[in-house]
């Protein structure tokens, strides 16, 4: 097969003439985005949740550390509703060159989501503010000890669990943006 | 959005066969090679919002699409995959089937996929452009390389599609 022979038959292979009506594109478009902002909306939903259960629980009466406690985790929780916010999926930019530019813009973001600052402050209001909320919670409620003495367990375990699955998923973002780096290179 | 529309019809009606000749060489599975073309569709009709005419639509479409196909290579990196290799390393290579035997052109172009395949992505993008027909003007324009370089690149592809699958086109004929 000569140079030109190997353009013609390589042009030559028989398509399935694949081609998207506009209707198709845009469903495909609307689909995608409503994934995107059903996956925040969800996160949206559960910081709501647990403001507005903590906030109910303050209306019932409860002791100084429960109070300290659920104020910690409302502060949390509407920090970590912030991040979610910050963290969304942004349209990629319609500037052409610029795509694998914003694909690592965006990898980077979604790992820096899963360690560093973002994750320790997101850590560091969540935890004490669960265990002093549990702790007040047990002052006031001697008698069903064993159950709080298991969320606190459970409380702990989860929250111990979440370093290293945050990792995992930072590692994970961190592979992909090593793979287009390399990609790079090796142009 | 009437233009988008009408420019996307245009863009696909055009170089819709060798968008789908691209996502082949870019993904092996089929399934996969599906998505990535309708990614490399929606993602021209998208990038029409912001086209200016500042270059050819074959120019934009062809950045378009190797910019998806290349985020699809980084999202879809296999473990264990063998690494990508320059035109000057890839004679060291074996290849499959490169026997000769019962050669004909579907098994030649089999091959000739299995070649892109292996090549890091810039050498892949300049062998596509050129296999579709784009000259090296057209290759240095869509890729953003030099016009001296395209022109070593080329040369360089000619002598190993020569070399290469040329005997194995002779042996079938």
């Amino acid at each position: 097969m000569e140079n030109d022979d190997a353009a013609a038959a390589w042009q030559a292979q028989s398509g399935s003439g694949f081609r998207m009506s506009s209707e198709e594109i845009r469903n495909r478009l609307e689909t995608m985005n409503r994934k995107m902002r059903r996956r925040t909306f969800d996160g949206y939903l559960v910081c709501a949740f647990l403001i507005v259960g903590f906030i109910g629980w303050m209306f019932v009466g409860m002791n100084t550390p429960q109070t300290i406690g659920a104020v910690f985790m409302i502060i949390a929780t509407s920090y970590m509703a912030w991040q979610i916010r910050a963290n969304r999926f942004r349209t990629p930019s319609i500037d052409v060159v610029d795509t694998l530019e914003h694909l690592r813009r965006e990898l980077a973001r979604q790992r820096d989501f899963h360690r560093g600052t973002r994750f320790w402050s997101r850590m560091l209001l969540l935890v004490p503010g669960g265990l002093i909320f549990f702790v007040g919670f047990a002052q006031a409620h001697p008698e069903v000890i064993r159950i709080i003495r298991f969320e606190i367990i459970s409380f702990v375990i989860f929250a111990i669990s979440a370093i290293p699955l945050n990792a995992w998923m930072a590692r994970r973002y961190q592979k992909q943006i090593d793979a287009l780096s390399r990609l790079e290179e090796e142009s | 959005m009437a233009s988008q529309d009408a420019l996307y019809e245009e863009a696909a009606g055009e170089y819709g066969a060798a968008l789908e000749r691209l996502a082949g060489s870019y993904e092996f599975d089929r399934d996969k090679c599906r998505d990535l073309l309708q990614d490399i569709h929606l993602a021209i009709w998208r990038s029409f919002e912001g086209f200016a005419g500042n270059c050819s639509l074959r120019t934009w479409v062809y950045r378009v699409a190797h910019n998806v196909a290349a985020s699809h290579v980084v999202r879809h990196q296999r473990a264990g995959k063998r690494p990508l290799v320059s035109l000057d390393e890839i004679d060291d290579l074996s290849m499959a089937g490169d026997s000769g035997d019962s050669f004909d052109r579907q098994q030649s172009v089999e091959q000739l996929r299995e070649f892109i395949r292996q090549l890091k992505p810039m050498e892949r993008q300049v062998i596509l452009l050129y296999l579709e027909g784009t000259d090296a003007a057209g290759i240095a324009e869509i890729t953003g390389i030099s016009a001296g370089n395209v022109a070593t690149k080329i040369h360089r592809i000619k002598k190993i599609l020569a070399g290469r699958f040329g005997r194995g086109a002779r042996h079938g004929k």
